[in-house]
């Protein structure tokens, strides 16, 4: 799996063995080493050379509990910016979208620094922006350039990362096949038509989930940055779901 | 230790190389794949033959829009393997699963 993920991020342009300053908005895999999300993080710091990686949920003996440092993240942006190395941050948008309303940031972290997202809006869908007009204030507010912030889609049913190009896409490698299906019967829908997200993946075998029926809308589409295959369109989750994403589970450590 | 050529070239291949060959080398590790579930998962074994779907049936690009997808939620409810516990390297549950079992090994 980390094989798969490192030949992703490379064909994207995103591994790189400069040093950069880490600020992980997630679990500290030291503690929540089964966590996917966790997982993901600390396998994403192992892409590039890494200098000093900070994690933002942190477990609290005395709550018995993750919680989120946000005067530690707020100390740690601002030691980042001053530093000579760039920084990557790792975390879920509406969290980082908070973190910045919320304390009025005005960072520039600098040419060289990346944003690298996952876990979506869900929770938030009331605050949630577009993603262009996210990739603005993140670069307005933090400094990072537009072509160095890349979401990335992943479940963990799944296994395989989608991860945007500079232009901001999710990209299908030939790891995976991705199709849409009717919500009514399950009928198969025709490419770039809204639907279910049904995903092919070959290589768990251990995890008996080869062909994947989401409970999650989207459309397959293209892209002109010239990386070859299709695109991953995300729309939503369908109907009211109860099971929470990685995302909202995090939202509910930032007490606002 | 089990082989599964066809998987092993197809993650050592460039992920965004979609030519035919290339392409083939999926439909060939998805085959390999499935095969392995529906001889080792009894769930999967028995779903796939009432709904008529046999892995042997895969032989072009077409076939795999065909195979028959398994809901997310029935992750979330059960523990499913295709192999012993004691050959798993790696545990991933996911964070926001708050009382539900899903994880993926």
């Amino acid at each position: 799996m980390k094989a798969l993920a490192l030949s992703i991020h490379r064909s994207l342009g995103m591994a790189d063995p400069q040093k950069y300053n880490y600020l992980c908005f997630t679990y500290d895999p030291a503690v929540a080493n089964d966590l996917g999300t966790a997982f993901t993080d600390e396998l994403l710091t192992n892409f590039t050379g890494k200098n000093e990686v900070y994690y933002a949920i942190q477990w609290n003996e005395n709550k018995n509990d993750f919680e989120l440092n946000e005067s530690g993240v707020l100390k740690t942006l601002k030691r980042f910016e001053t530093s000579d190395i760039p920084t990557r941050i790792l975390g879920f948008p509406a969290l980082l979208f908070e973190i910045i309303e919320k304390n009025n940031l005005h960072l520039d972290l600098g040419k060289d620094s990346w944003l690298q997202t996952g876990g979506g809006w869900k929770g938030k869908a009331d605050k949630e922006i577009s993603k262009e007009a996210f990739r603005q204030l993140i670069k307005s507010r933090l400094g990072i350039p537009i072509e160095h912030q890349r979401d990335l889609f992943g479940m963990v049913e799944h296994g395989i990362p989608y991860v945007d190009c500079e232009l901001g896409n999710l990209h299908i490698p030939n790891f995976s096949r991705v199709y849409t299906r009717s919500a009514k019967d399950l009928s198969l829908l025709p490419k770039g038509e809204k639907g279910l997200l049904h995903f092919l993946c070959s290589y768990n075998f251990s995890y008996p989930a080869p062909s994947l029926l989401t409970t999650d809308y989207g459309r397959v589409g293209s892209c002109s940055c010239g990386i070859k295959g299709d695109t991953l369109i995300l729309e939503g989750r369908a109907g009211v779901s109860k099971h929470k994403g990685c995302a909202l589970k995090a939202l509910d450590l930032l007490k606002v | 230790m089990i082989i599964h050529s066809s998987t092993d070239q197809l993650l050592k291949s460039n992920p965004f190389d979609f030519s035919l060959s290339n392409k083939e080398l999926f439909l060939k590790s998805f085959k390999e794949n499935a095969l392995h579930h529906y001889e080792n998962h009894e769930f999967t074994r028995k779903l796939w033959d009432k709904l008529g779907f046999h892995p042997d049936s895969l032989h072009t690009e077409q076939n795999l829009e065909n195979v028959p997808g398994t809901m997310v939620h029935l992750y979330k409810e059960h523990e499913f393997f295709s192999v012993p516990k004691s050959e798993m390297s790696l545990v991933l549950t996911s964070s926001g699963t708050g009382g539900q079992n899903l994880s993926s090994f």
